[in-house]
C-alpha cells in the first residue's frame, strides 16, 4: 500500500539576519527529513524543544514554505502546487495545535469557530452547517447547548475538544497534532488521548503526533520517529522502539523515563551538555558533540541509513553504513 | 440576546468606576446639549444687537438675567452660542476621529499583517507624518484644502491618522502571531478573512480607548483652528470660533466672552479623558474575569 503522506528530503532554512556584506546568518531548523505515514496509523514524532518538529510539520501542511525537498500527499507533491491549487487540499490535512488557550480566538462563539473551516470550504448552506458542528461536537464530546459560549468559558480539556472538532469537521484524512496534550493537566490527558484514538479507528484518520513526553508517545504511536537538531535519528515501530533503541541519543531519552516501580534502581543516562546551536551545527553527525559512543568518524561524516529490518532505521555509525556527503 | 447581555455586564462594570461614570453622565449631558440645544438655549444664538456688546451675565445683578452668561463683541448670548456650538464641536470631534480611526486602521492592519516592504513604506509616510507638530500640519492641510468646517474635520482626520495606524499595527503585529491565525491559515482562510474576521475584532479594544481619547484631542485642536479662523465660518457658533473672536475682549475686562467657551471645551475633554481612561479598564480582559 502506498503512503498516505510521503516526506522526502525536506529542508527549512530560516534567515534571520543579512548583514551588508551579504553574509546570511541562517538556521537549519530541518535539515533533510524523510519519513512516510500510512493510512490509519499514527507516526510519533519526538525530540526536545527546538529541534525542528513543529516547523516540519508546518512545513508539511504548508504554513511554513520549505526551502527544499518534496512532500507527497497520495503521491501528489503537493509543495510543487500553487497556493490556489494547494486549497482543495487543506481540507484533506488538518492541525490541532499545542496551547489550547492561543488557539482559539477568544471574540468568537465556539459555534462560529467551528462552522467556519466550512464556510472558507464553500458551505453555504446554514442549516447543512449547523448540522455538522452539531454532529462533529457530540463527536468529541462536547455539550451542544454550550456551542453560544465563548472559549474563556470552558476548561483547557474541553477547548482542546474544540481544536480538535474544528480539525476535524472538514473530515480530513491527516492530521497533525502539535503537542495537543503537553498544555493540560494529567487527569485530562488520557481522556484527550483516548478521544484521538476512538476519533482514529472510527475516522481511518492518520497522525503525525508530535510530543517531548515518550510516555504519551508510546501510548498512542504506531511507529516513533525520533528528531536531533533537524535530522531523523531513528524511526521504528512503537514497541520495537522502546524494546530495542539503537541510536545513543534514542537510548539517552529512554533512560529519562522515570519507571514507575520504586524497588528498581533508576539508571539514568546523563547527556553532557547542552543541545549545540542550530546556528551552526556540528559536523558529520549532529549528535558527536553529546554522544557518549563517539568516535573519529563521527566527527566528520554525516551518518547513513542502516536498516536493522525493513521497519526499524537507524542513523548511526556504531552500525556502519556511512555516506559521504 | 447575548449582546444585550454584554452591554448590560458592561454598564455594571462602567457604574464601578466611579472615574469613568462622570466622564460618561459629562459626555451625556453634552451629547443631550447637541442633539437639543433649542430646548436649553435663551437666546438666538445668531442674533445680534450692538448696543448690547459686553454685558456681564448673571454676577453682575438681576437686571442682566437676560444674558446669563453675558454677551460677546456683537452683543450675541455666549451661553446660547455654547449651546448650539456644542453640536458642531462634538460631531468635528466625531467625524475627525472617525476618520482617522478608519485610515489609521487600514493602515495599521495591512502594515502589521503583512510586514515586509509593506510595513516600510507605510510606517515611512507615517514617520513623515509624525515628523509635523500636529497643529502645523492640520494647517498645511488646510492651506491646501482651503478653510471650512468639513475641511477642518479632514485635516484633523489626517492629523491623527498616524497615531491611530501605530496602535493599530502593534496590536496587529501581536495578535498575528497567535496559534488561532496560524489555524485560520491551516484550514485554508484567505488573508481578507483572517484580517477581517479575526485579526480587526481583536484589535477593537485599545482602539476604542484611543478613539474615546483622540475626540478630546480632536476638538481642541478644532478650537485652535477655529482660533486661527481656520474652522467654522462665522457667524456660525462654535467654541474655537467663540475663543478666536473674543480674544479682543479680554483688553477690555469681558472675561465672560473667553471663559466660558474655554470652560467648556475643558469640560468636554475632561468627561471623554475620564471615560477613555475608563474604557481602558473596562476592556481589560484580566479584569473582566
Amino acid at each position: 500500500m502506498p503512503p498516505l503522506v510521503e516526506v522526502v528530503d525536506l529542508r527549512k532554512q530560516f534567515v534571520l539576519s543579512g548583514n551588508r556584506w551579504g553574509e546570511k546568518l541562517t538556521v537549519d531548523a530541518v535539515s533533510g527529513v524523510s519519513l512516510t505515514i500510512f493510512q490509519g496509523e499514527t507516526l510519533g514524532l519526538v525530540g526536545e524543544t527546538g529541534c525542528g518538529k513543529s516547523t516540519l510539520a508546518r512545513c508539511i501542511l504548508r504554513l511554513v514554505e520549505p526551502t527544499g525537498g518534496r512532500v507527497l500527499f497520495e503521491g501528489k507533491d503537493i509543495l510543487s502546487l500553487s497556493l490556489r491549487d494547494f486549497h482543495p487540499y487543506r481540507r484533506r490535512m488538518q492541525m490541532v495545535f499545542q496551547d489550547p488557550f492561543a488557539s482559539l480566538n477568544p471574540r468568537k462563539t465556539v459555534f462560529a469557530i467551528l462552522e467556519e473551516p466550512l464556510i472558507i470550504h464553500g458551505e453555504r448552506n446554514l442549516r447543512i452547517r449547523r448540522e455538522k458542528v452539531e454532529a462533529i461536537a457530540e463527536r468529541v464530546g462536547l455539550d451542544v447547548r454550550l456551542l453560544r459560549n465563548y472559549p474563556h468559558e470552558f476548561s483547557g480539556g474541553q477547548r482542546q475538544r474544540i481544536g480538535i472538532a474544528r480539525a476535524l469537521i472538514l473530515e480530513p484524512e491527516f492530521v497533525v497534532c502539535d503537542e495537543p496534550v503537553s498544555a493540560l493537566d494529567v487527569s485530562i490527558r488520557a481522556q484527550i488521548l483516548n478521544l484521538l484514538c476512538d476519533l482514529q479507528e472510527s475516522l481511518r484518520l492518520s497522525y503525525l503526533f508530535i510530543a517531548h513526553d515518550l510516555s504519551v508517545v508510546r501510548y498512542i504511536s504506531h511507529r516513533v520517529a525520533v528528531m536531533y537538531l533537524g535530522k531523523i535519528v531513528e524511526i521504528a515501530p512503537c514497541e520495537e522502539l522502546f524494546a530495542n533503541p539503537l541510536h545513543p541519543y534514542t537510548r539517552a531519552l529512554l533512560a529519562a523515563l522515570p519507571v514507575p516501580d520504586p524497588s528498581r534502581p533508576w539508571k539514568r543516562m546523563l547527556l553532557e551538555g547542552d543541545p549545540p546551536s542550530p546556528l551552526r551545527p556540528p559536523s558529520g553527525c549532529r549528535f558527536h558533540t553529546r554522544c557518549p559512543e563517539r568516535m573519529d568518524i563521527c566527527a566528520v561524516y554525516p551518518p547513513g541509513a542502516f536498516f536493522l529490518n525493513p521497519e526499524h532505521v537507524v542513523f548511526c555509525h556504531l552500525y556502519g553504513g556511512w555516506e559521504m556527503v | 440576546m447575548r449582546s444585550i447581555e454584554s452591554i448590560a455586564e458592561a454598564l455594571r462594570l462602567l457604574c464601578r468606576n466611579r472615574a469613568a461614570l462622570v466622564g460618561l453622565v459629562i459626555l451625556g449631558v453634552y451629547v443631550f446639549v447637541a442633539l437639543f440645544p433649542w430646548l436649553l438655549a435663551p437666546n438666538d444664538p445668531l442674533k445680534r444687537d450692538l448696543a448690547l456688546r459686553y454685558r456681564p451675565g448673571f454676577w453682575a445683578g438681576k437686571e442682566f438675567a437676560r444674558f446669563p452668561l453675558g454677551t460677546d463683541y456683537l452683543g450675541r448670548c455666549v451661553l446660547s452660542r455654547i449651546l448650539w456650538g456644542t453640536r458642531t464641536s462634538l460631531l468635528v470631534g466625531v467625524i475627525a476621529v472617525s476618520i482617522s480611526t478608519g485610515l489609521g486602521m487600514f493602515l495599521g492592519l495591512l502594515s502589521g499583517y503583512f510586514g515586509g516592504w509593506v510595513d516600510m513604506v507605510l510606517m515611512r509616510v507615517v514617520d513623515v507624518l509624525f515628523a509635523f507638530p500636529s497643529i502645523l500640519l492640520a494647517i498645511t492641510i488646510m492651506a491646501a484644502l482651503g478653510p471650512g468646517l468639513e475641511k477642518a474635520m479632514i485635516a484633523i482626520g489626517i492629523v491623527y491618522t498616524p497615531q491611530m495606524a501605530r496602535v493599530v499595527r502593534s496590536v496587529t503585529l501581536v495578535i498575528r502571531e497567535m496559534e488561532f491565525i496560524e489555524a485560520e491559515r491551516a484550514l485554508g482562510a484567505s488573508h481578507a478573512r483572517i484580517i477581517w474576521y479575526h485579526i480587526l475584532p481583536n484589535t477593537l479594544p485599545p482602539v476604542v480607548v484611543y478613539a474615546t481619547l483622540g475626540v478630546a484631542g480632536a476638538i481642541l485642536d478644532a478650537a485652535a483652528l477655529g482660533f486661527l479662523g481656520l474652522g467654522a465660518m462665522p457667524p456660525a457658533p462654535e467654541w474655537g470660533a467663540m475663543l478666536s473672536g473674543s480674544h479682543k475682549a479680554l483688553t477690555s475686562g469681558a472675561w465672560w466672552a473667553v471663559a466660558f467657551p474655554g470652560l467648556a471645551i475643558m469640560t468636554a475633554v475632561l468627561g471623554l479623558n475620564l471615560l477613555g481612561d475608563g474604557m481602558r479598564d473596562l476592556l481589560d480582559p484580566r479584569l473582566r474575569m
